[in-house]
């Protein structure tokens, strides 16, 4: 232990506070400039729900381009919301920039296109705008989606996609969509976007005072989109503004919540926890060269940080949805809430055994989440549920024990992981080590049985509170089983003396594998009433991460001669070290005889 | 190991066995051996993993074979056969085989209730030798509690408290909880599987309905007013086995004798070509034709269901005169009505309808709502506010809506789904006897587990120093 290293971890967690107070306050807008942040808080209904305009903005550019930005035909990065108003107002700019991704190369031949990778598969409407062109696109579009959804290859489903993708640009151009007026009675929920109400106009209009005198908003927003138009940002700026103080006194209660969600876009919070996560993991691999002690504790509190911002961003999450204690919503929400649920029990785990190993699951698990969420954000993370799911109690319970159980099912089995890759691949697995690292997994599947069990169990009693069966044998419900039943094997495997340390170590691995197929797996299978989210490359992924595990389970089972840390871990204990403590119980004294030559295989004494 | 709970349940004889018992010992070792075997861990973990994969193929099954159908062949079953065409869709999914590709064969291999039944002999063979929980100087002492030769009540109770408090192996009592809950669990799925029904309630705006539609199998139905009260209507019913097994029905409760030309287990209808042959000489098959269809898959993403229909020949049964060849449909009546057959008094109407069970209550339906997001298509609710009607006492009105049923003479009325152009609510309605269990079981398995991890939680962070 170093005496100067003390002040480390503050200067760590001063330096990421410093950060993330930097990145809290987005640059504002140029004074001169179109003030298009501030125009991105206008309330909109979209999707079911009133959003800010930057939030439906870049929803839309998400799913036609896969990204929230966009290079405009400058090459210069631009937020989603200048894209849109470019698209409402028919600047031509919009079309020249490269924002349609099309990578399937039969979609891509059709359209006349060439394979391009510098530009990441992204095209520029005009490089496609051909009547003949686009029409063999619709046609086949259309045929396309009379086969039923289940046997439809790779080229239907993306000519079907791309199909969306013109549509949802079409509903721009004719200023369609998206609805930027709020309804003009009190009692109407629909809110109407701007060709809507310019056809509903009694008496169609092209005079601004004419239209102001039948409707209100409509020439608010016209006149915005007008100035837009002529680039004129001194109008432009004072309309926002002037649109955005009227809306927000009409409709305190909805801007509330969008300014919140504006504030959440631009500050990122996810993507600040991941570069967070990164960090720690940083902290902790340098750990292993020396000044272990310092460098965990900052990893420890540094992750802490990323945690509370973490947890902040759920809670946000919630309240925008308003849903209270309901983290999980979609495959996107699980994604962040099973890497916030890993975080808090590796934190945990490093609180109470202080090894370091804590940090580093932690921080990879944390990491790896969020990069799985951001692959899975196709379009509104904040969608409406569907009748059977709008219900807070079962969301807030079945899901989230579920979610939990599948946590605790992937941090037991990365603790595997390490487990066999420090044995294989380094010599630093010594006796000691491969206790506590036993003692974990143990622990933690332990905790896993628990919530996977109780989670399945709920999920049960909500479907027989709805359907009246209890289990329907759905897939997915299939999977969660399967979760529980592997969970009991490891259990009883392990108090049979059936496997010991390193057996621990692979069958958490396998774990692994188990949770990835019904978390992700069951969906792809496209059948049952949890069929959502089916995704190709969520199939492709699922492929890696299985390969993956497998040769992690190959490496674990190899001869313990060929691990690098086969001396170590046969090396007698240095006799400074504590007896192991369950020889003091008398079940674990009784087992001891059945037991490996390597010592107490773990520390919970189970049944004899 | 230690003594076994089977030589504690038999008095134990005093002193030396006698020479004639010499052999009961052993055959008693034997048995112990026996359940001992039984009771093995290994042998948990084997059916765990058997269990594992048979969740897992029974999944896949479900792609090509529907929900109802790998239910009865391999959940439902002692002994499921698995074809491996059912790993294809898998290799398809997640590898890239060919769409078209067919496998043929299969091996067999242990069904669900085989599986759960071994799974329960294992777990009760367990607790018979290894879970104990009293401590073992007790089990004389539990002995003379029970006898209470000795002892007032007040020593009774002392006894009895102690026994509580000091006697009792706590440790166990997680696992016994966790266990005896896995066994409620797996009872209650026994008893779903096999008692468990579950019918379609479908009812329009402003009508009600006293009949529960089991959309598993048909009937073949002929109906008039009944001549003593009008209000009323005589029904006779052939059942599907019957239309099924094809040939001539002659039953002395029908009103005429009926031929099966053609049953048709699953059918579209269409309209008849003017070139088009049919059987059909009279009614709604003179304009109609009916095209088979592949069977459904039971509970596909949408839960479509069969649509059989038939084409059958009636004859009169006195003078054996042809009555005509009619085309049956299921969904026929939404179409055209009720066909007649005959005229005058002895008019009948014929249909083929999803079974009817008639209920000793009536349901009326005052209001259905079918609630979507604005500005979107994503539906929020449903819900049909209905009148209860028994047929014996006073009606009350109920709302049933998403995630909120109604529960009545041991059914339980579920808002399913809606007639087209929301003209109307369906309900589905379950009876399940053993609908309690799995609640029953969670309580004690959570309880349990919540006991014996808290348990050892907490000594183990206790030998830690944190708490």
């Amino acid at each position: 232990m170093n005496e100067n290293g003390r002040w480390l971890p503050w200067v760590v967690l001063g330096g990421a506070a410093l950060f993330l107070i930097y990145w809290m306050f987005p640059q504002g807008d140029p004074a001169a400039g179109m003030h298009l942040q501030e125009l991105g808080g206008i309330p909109v209904q979209d999707g079911g729900r009133i959003k800010p305009f930057d939030s439906m903005a870049r929803t839309t550019l998400m799913l036609i381009s896969g990204k929230q930005t966009y290079k405009d035909e400058n090459d210069r990065t631009q937020p989603a919301v200048k894209w849109v108003m470019d698209v409402l107002t028919h600047n031509p700019s919009a079309d020249r920039s490269k924002v349609f991704r099309i990578e399937n190369d039969q979609v891509l031949s059709l359209l006349g296109l060439e394979p391009r990778s510098e530009t990441h598969f992204r095209y520029a409407l005009d490089e496609f705008r051909d009547k003949t062109k686009l029409k063999q696109l619709w046609d086949k579009a259309e045929a396309a989606k009379k086969v039923p959804e289940r046997e439809r290859d790779t080229f239907q489903v993306k000519v079907i996609e791309q199909q969306g993708h013109l549509r949802l640009y079409m509903m721009l151009a004719e200023q369609m969509s998206p609805r930027l007026l709020p309804p003009q009675s009190s009692g109407q929920q629909d809110w109407r976007s701007v060709g809507e109400a310019l056809a509903a106009l009694p008496t169609p209009e092209n005079n601004l005072f004419k239209i102001a005198e039948q409707d209100r908003d409509l020439a608010m927003v016209w006149a915005i989109l007008q100035s837009y138009e002529s680039n004129n940002p001194k109008v432009f700026n004072k309309l926002v503004a002037e649109y955005r103080k009227d809306v927000d006194t009409r409709y305190a209660a909805a801007t509330q919540r969008t300014d919140t969600e504006l504030f959440f876009n631009h500050f990122e919070p996810f993507y600040r926890c991941a570069l967070l996560y990164g960090f720690v993991f940083l902290l902790s691999c340098l750990a292993w060269f020396g000044w272990s002690d310092t460098l965990n504790r900052s990893a420890f509190w540094l992750m802490v940080l990323a945690l509370v911002v973490h947890t902040w961003a759920l809670i946000t999450r919630m309240y925008l949805m308003d849903r209270w204690f309901v983290f999980v919503t979609n495959l996107y929400s699980s994604a962040v809430f099973i890497g916030w649920g890993c975080v808090l029990l590796c934190l945990g785990l490093e609180w109470l055994f202080g090894n370091g190993i804590g940090n580093l699951v932690g921080s990879v698990l944390g990491g790896l989440t969020m990069i799985v969420a951001q692959h899975l954000a196709v379009g509104d993370t904040l969608e409406m549920m569907r009748a059977v799911l709008d219900t807070n109690f079962w969301l807030a319970t079945h899901v989230t024990c579920i979610n939990l159980g599948y946590t605790a099912t992937f941090v037991a089995g990365f603790l595997g992981l390490v487990y066999v890759f420090r044995g294989v691949l380094t010599p630093s697995l010594d006796g000691q080590t491969a206790r506590t690292l036993t003692r974990m997994i143990y622990g933690v599947v332990c905790f896993a049985t628990l919530l996977s069990f109780t989670g399945t169990v709920l999920g049960g009693i909500w479907a027989d509170q709805s359907w009246g069966r209890f289990w329907g044998w759905d897939p997915k419900e299939n999977g969660a089983l399967m979760i529980v039943i592997w969970n009991a094997l490891i259990l009883h495997a392990r108090w049979g003396g059936m496997v010991k340390q390193r057996g621990l170590a692979v069958l958490a691995i396998v774990g692994n594998m188990v949770t990835a197929w019904s978390y992700f797996g069951t969906n792809q299978l496209g059948v049952g009433l949890h069929a959502y989210g089916f995704n190709n490359k969520l199939a492709t992924g699922l492929v890696i991460f299985w390969a993956t595990q497998m040769g992690a389970i190959v490496a674990g089972l190899l001869p313990l001669r060929l691990w690098a840390s086969y001396e170590t871990l046969t090396a007698a204990p240095p006799p400074v070290e504590p007896a192991p403590p369950s020889t003091a119980k008398p079940a674990g004294k009784r087992r001891g005889k059945r037991r490996s030559k390597h010592g107490d295989a773990g520390y919970f004494p189970g049944p004899a | 190991m230690s003594e076994t709970s089977i030589q504690v349940a038999l008095p134990s004889p005093a002193g030396k066995p006698s020479p004639p018992m010499q052999r009961r010992p052993d055959r008693l070792r034997l048995l112990k051996k026996g359940i001992q075997a039984l009771a093995s861990l290994r042998l948990t973990v084997v059916l765990f993993v058997l269990s594992i994969f048979l969740v897992f193929t029974g999944t896949l099954a479900m792609r090509d074979n529907g929900l109802w159908a790998t239910l009865a062949g391999f959940f439902r079953c002692w002994i499921a056969w698995v074809p491996l065409q059912v790993f294809v869709p898998f290799g398809q999914v997640f590898f890239g085989m060919p769409m078209n590709l067919r496998v043929p064969g299969g091996f067999y291999y242990p069904g669900g209730w085989s599986l759960g039944t071994a799974l329960l002999v294992n777990l009760l063979a367990a607790h018979a030798v290894r879970f104990k929980i009293f401590k073992r100087a007790d089990r004389s002492f539990l002995l003379q509690l029970a006898e209470g030769s000795d002892s007032t009540a007040r020593t009774f109770l002392l006894r009895l408290a102690h026994f509580i408090l000091f006697r009792i192996a706590w440790k166990r009592s997680g696992i016994v909880l966790i266990h005896s809950g896995i066994i409620v669990l797996l009872l209650g799925e026994f008893i779903t599987g096999n008692f468990a029904t579950e019918a379609l309630m479908p009812i329009k705006i402003g009508e009600s309905s006293n009949y529960l539609q089991h959309t598993d199998r048909v009937e073949l139905a002929f109906l008039r007013a009944d001549p003593e009260n009008p209000d009323r209507e005589r029904v006779v019913v052939v059942p599907e086995h019957m239309l099924k097994a094809g040939g001539t029905i002659d039953d002395e409760r029908l009103p005429f004798k009926v031929e099966v030309l053609r049953y048709i287990s699953n059918a579209d209808l269409r309209n008849r070509l003017s070139s088009e042959e049919s059987p059909a000489t009279h009614g709604a098959g003179l304009a109609a034709v009916l095209e088979e269809q592949p069977p459904n898959v039971g509970a596909d993403s949408n839960q479509r269901t069969d649509m059989p229909g038939a084409y059958v020949t009636l004859y009169d049964k006195k003078s054996g005169a042809s009555l005509g060849t009619y085309l049956l449909w299921v969904y026929l009546h939404d179409y055209v009505g009720e066909q007649e057959v005959g005229s005058g008094p002895d008019a009948y109407r014929i249909d083929l309808r999803y079974q009817r069970s008639y209920q000793p209550y009536r349901i009326y339906l005052e209001e259905f709502h079918h609630d979507v997001y604005s500005g979107t298509d994503i539906p929020k609710n449903f819900s049909s506010r209905v009148r209860l009607l028994p047929n014996d006492g006073e009606g009350r009105e109920v709302v049933i809506y998403m995630n909120n049923p109604l529960r009545y003479a041991k059914q339980t009325f579920y808002q399913s789904g809606t007639l087209p152009a929301d003209t109307g609510t369906i309900l589905q309605v379950v009876h399940n006897p053993g609908a309690e269990m799995p609640y029953i079981a969670c309580a004690l398995v959570c309880l349990g587990m919540l006991i014996h991890f808290g348990l050892h939680l907490w000594s183990f962070l206790e030998r830690r120093g944190v708490a």
